[in-house]
């Protein structure tokens, strides 16, 4: 008998019970100081128990499956102290899931330790080939494994596995840097990272202050990914809307943002990083709209949040222990019709941000932000004109949403977020 | 013990140094939301790593399975040869010291000794105490952390540490009329159940509830340079940004570090000495040992000045050959441990309070942190009040919305003024991210005048 049945057979003398078993392996290959710090190779397990009895709920987690014997009795002695909640959480009915494509990949189970030095070597190579100053701080190549077995006491049995490959790569010349990353679940050029992170460390040369002013700011992928992650990402958080702590709490069907916004949440996405066939609570994954052209349609959920507002779980349950525990799967912003070289010929005078920093610091209820910006550019009369050398940008992200018009229509993703390249007009810039 | 004849067995295999590391910790949590008790958590943590070192390069292996630890050392020996037959630059480790100590910590409870009732009980009361108008939503996280780490090397390094921890973390949002504001508050700190009964929770219900108050009404923050003074808790977070991350060796040898080639130089003002220590008792970067089995030591970053050392770890303090301070620190067994901070202690300088004030036309007065971020190659940095409030001729007069301060590394330094008086540990739990890994980190500082800072506000 597998190690999630044997749990649940004897978790019926206490109640209903469901667990949830993940298991990761990794092999990474690290370079620090333009040489390999390290090799590391490992797995970690974890194994979360949420044990359910007149509708209270006891949770435990160990990382030491083998003793599953005391995690369950540690839920069983947390259960009677919370306070009920009007239905059970556990899943009752049969459920037909859909299987994700594009999420494991033969060729990267496959691949040898050999390969993964190759790799590296070949992004590492790339970066030095465009100065011969190039400094590589750090470059890392990791391949994972990661699998997710979810039962519980009415029947359900699923598993599920996806392995990713990922590239990292930090350089510098003197003060200047440059970095990019790639997360997949396919094989990819590693060499492309390598030249990416060489060349925007090579354009960021010489940078020049600007003055504070009123302008335009393009944001690119990994700039306004970071904003979204942080600010609004949460705003969709149904425990967060409920605690009044998100922005569009009462704003479902409204008009909030532009007509040009759409936001998608997807777990079935093809080869999506963050797809998955099922949730923490099996529930299954779905496609859920959450902006159609401006207007709010939806929030996710877990099965707790769900219950609170009388709707479905949107299969967004992170882990079994804890309720609230909502996050998002890929989080889609619909493409624009803008090539990314339009967004910057067509833009008069503004700021094209590679990367942003200290979004961590911002206001997530207000949409208030001032934060930093690294790896920008000057842009005037639609060109690139110099690097810049401090700035940092105060604006409402909210506020933008509603604004912005011009988005562009090549999508990227490296973590949860999908997004395109997006300008936000007449922006407070400060300079040094 | 068997530990010995594994690591034995790694240097039969080629390794020219190996530890391992063992954590074994458990969390209890406590969750309520406005007034009903969510989830009773437990989590038991454990998880053991391997390191292997072989002329200039290491192999590492990790899991939770301890059975598998015999395997795990091959693993990492394996590992360690092929990655040190890639590399150019060989070099190796220096001596260090060998230690031998199971340390207990000084507590009197063991938080796992108190029923969990009994910790409910308190996170009832706050959150009864936090509903009060305008206060429209609550959260609020009490967790208990007790466990051990445990250190072996080929040198003979035989450590186990046990610690305790208590955090607390409450928020909480407001409504009146149209306007919404969120506020938080937080401690954090390495201590026994005891301490935890000694604080005044009602004082610290009580301030963020008037905090929140203040934020309803706060207005935005003008944008530019100018004058600004911050408290003790946004001090810690500005020396570890501005400062701390350039002083860790690893970024100075990845020539990533703008203090790189300073060493011994004058940085900053000559009133100012800032240092790293592991040894502040209760703060959240305590400890004796750092994850790399070396006793933590405090490590002199400025001294009146002038930048006068690194954090260091057994990789980097023998590449730069210098004294071990105990600064190797890792998230868990499963990470590899880097220079990293413990305790950031900006030494008290000569100035009351009010008199940080004096003279300010028009600057701001920031209060608690809501995190930070430097880029430690260009020295641009960036930290977040949790409250703030207009300087207008040396009084303070409107409070201001949250507002993030930005700055230059070495322009910033020159530009600190005026040092308080009034250095007190911060306890309010921080935990600091590099190379993917969190660590638990603090601070004890004063509060300081820096005569110019980029405020990132908004102007009409």
């Amino acid at each position: 008998m597998d190690l999630t049945n044997k749990i649940l057979k004897k978790a019926e003398k206490y109640g209903n019970a469901e667990v949830l078993l993940l298991d990761a392996e990794k092999t990474s290959v690290t370079y620090e100081k333009n040489e390999i710090s390290r090799t590391e190779n490992g797995t970690t397990v974890t194994l979360q128990i949420r044990l359910s009895k007149g509708n209270r709920f006891g949770y435990s987690q160990t990382t030491n499956p083998t003793n599953w014997e005391k995690c369950l009795k540690n839920a069983n002695s947390l259960l009677k102290l919370a306070n009920p909640l009007e239905k059970d959480l556990i899943l009752t009915e049969k459920i037909k899931y859909r299987k994700v494509d594009g999420i494991f990949s033969k060729k990267i189970k496959a691949m040898s330790e050999e390969e993964i030095f190759k790799k590296a070597k070949h992004m590492f190579d790339a970066a030095k080939e465009v100065d011969k100053r190039m400094n590589i701080p750090m470059a890392q190549v990791s391949m994972g494994s990661m699998g997710q077995n979810f039962a519980n006491t009415n029947g359900i049995n699923i598993n599920e596995r996806m392995n990713l490959l990922s590239a990292a790569m930090e350089a510098s010349i003197g003060e200047s840097s440059g970095s990019d990353s790639k997360v997949s679940h396919n094989d990819f050029d590693f060499s492309k990272v390598g030249k990416n992170a060489g060349e925007l460390c090579f354009d960021s040369l010489k940078p020049k202050s600007i003055k504070t002013m009123k302008a335009d700011l393009i944001l690119d992928y990994f700039a306004l990914s970071d904003i979204i992650k942080t600010i609004l990402i949460p705003a969709f958080g149904a425990d967060n809307v409920q605690t009044d702590r998100s922005f569009l709490k009462g704003k479902l069907n409204q008009k909030i943002f532009s007509e040009k916004v759409s936001v998608i949440d997807d777990a079935l996405l093809e080869n999506g990083i963050f797809s998955r066939s099922f949730d923490s609570e099996g529930t299954p994954g779905q496609r859920t709209v959450l902006v159609e052209n401006g207007i709010v349609k939806n929030y996710i959920y877990d099965n707790y949040s769900a219950l609170k507002d009388k709707v479905k779980s949107t299969g967004n349950c992170s882990g079994i222990v804890k309720v609230p525990y909502v996050s998002p799967t890929n989080f889609i912003i619909k493409p624009g019709d803008y090539k990314n070289e339009e967004i910057i010929s067509e833009t008069k005078e503004g700021v094209l941000a590679k990367f942003a920093f200290g979004t961590h610091v911002a206001n997530v209820l207000t949409g208030d932000l001032s934060i930093g910006l690294s790896n920008a550019f000057y842009v005037k009369n639609g060109a690139i004109v110099y690097p810049i050398k401090q700035a940092m940008v105060s604006f409402n992200l909210f506020e933008a949403l509603k604004k912005v018009q011009v988005i562009g229509k090549t999508l990227r993703q490296e973590e949860e977020v999908v997004a395109p390249m997006m300008r936000f007009d007449s922006v407070q810039i400060i300079g040094s | 013990m068997e530990y010995e004849s594994l690591l034995k067995k790694a240097v039969k295999l080629g390794a020219d140094y190996a530890d391992i590391r063992i954590a074994d910790f458990n969390v209890q949590n406590t969750i309520s939301e406005n007034s009903n008790l969510t989830s009773v958590q437990n989590n038991d943590l454990y998880s053991y790593g391997v390191r292997a070192f072989i002329k200039g390069a290491w192999g590492t292996s990790f899991g939770n399975d301890i059975t598998n630890l015999e395997k795990s050392i091959k693993t990492a020996v394996k590992l360690a040869k092929l990655s040190s037959l890639k590399i150019n630059e060989k070099f190796d480790l220096k001596d260090f010291p060998v230690y031998k100590e199971n340390v207990k910590f000084k507590a009197k409870i063991d938080p796992r000794d108190i029923s969990v009732e009994e910790k409910i009980k308190h996170v009832i009361e706050y959150d009864k105490n936090l509903n009060e108008k305008p206060v429209v939503s609550r959260t609020i996280n009490l967790a208990f952390i007790s466990g051990t780490n445990e250190f072996y090397n080929t040198d003979g390094s035989d450590i186990k540490e046990e610690k305790f921890a208590l955090r607390f973390y409450a928020q909480i949002a407001a409504k009146e009329g149209a306007k919404v504001q969120k506020a938080f508050a937080r401690f954090g700190l390495m201590a026994g159940y005891e301490r935890f009964e000694k604080i005044d929770m009602n004082k610290f219900c009580s301030d963020l509830k008037e905090s929140v108050k203040r934020l309803l009404r706060a207005e935005k923050a003008p944008a530019g340079k100018m004058p600004i003074v911050i408290d003790p808790v946004l001090c810690h977070v500005f020396f570890h940004e501005a400062v701390g991350h350039a002083c860790e060796a690893d970024a100075i040898l990845e020539k990533v570090s703008v203090l790189r080639g300073k060493l011994g130089k004058n940085i900053a003002p000559d009133f100012l000495t800032l240092s790293d220590d592991p040894n502040v008792p209760e703060e959240n970067g305590f400890y004796k040992y750092d994850s790399e089995g070396i006793r933590g030591k405090e490590a002199m970053l400025i001294k009146k000045g002038v930048l006068s050392g690194f954090m260091n770890s057994r990789e980097t303090a023998s590449k730069m050959n210098s004294e071990p301070n105990g600064h190797g620190r890792a998230e868990n067994p499963s990470a590899m441990p880097c220079p990293r901070m413990s305790n950031t202690v900006l030494y008290p300088g000569k100035y009351k309070f009010e008199e940080l004030f004096e003279n300010i036309k028009c600057g701001v007065y920031a209060k608690g942190s809501s995190g930070g971020v430097v880029n430690p190659i260009d020295g641009n940095f960036l930290f977040n009040s949790q409250e703030a409030f207009l300087i207008e001729n040396g009084k303070l007069t409107k409070p201001l919305i949250d507002v993030s301060f930005g700055g230059n590394i070495l322009d910033t330094l020159r530009n600190v003024e005026k040092i308080g008086k009034d250095q007190v540990p911060c306890l309010v739990g921080g935990y600091c991210g590099k190379k993917g890994q969190l660590v638990p980190v603090c601070g004890k500082c004063p509060s300081i005048k820096i005569s110019e800072a980029i405020v990132g506000g908004s102007n009409k």
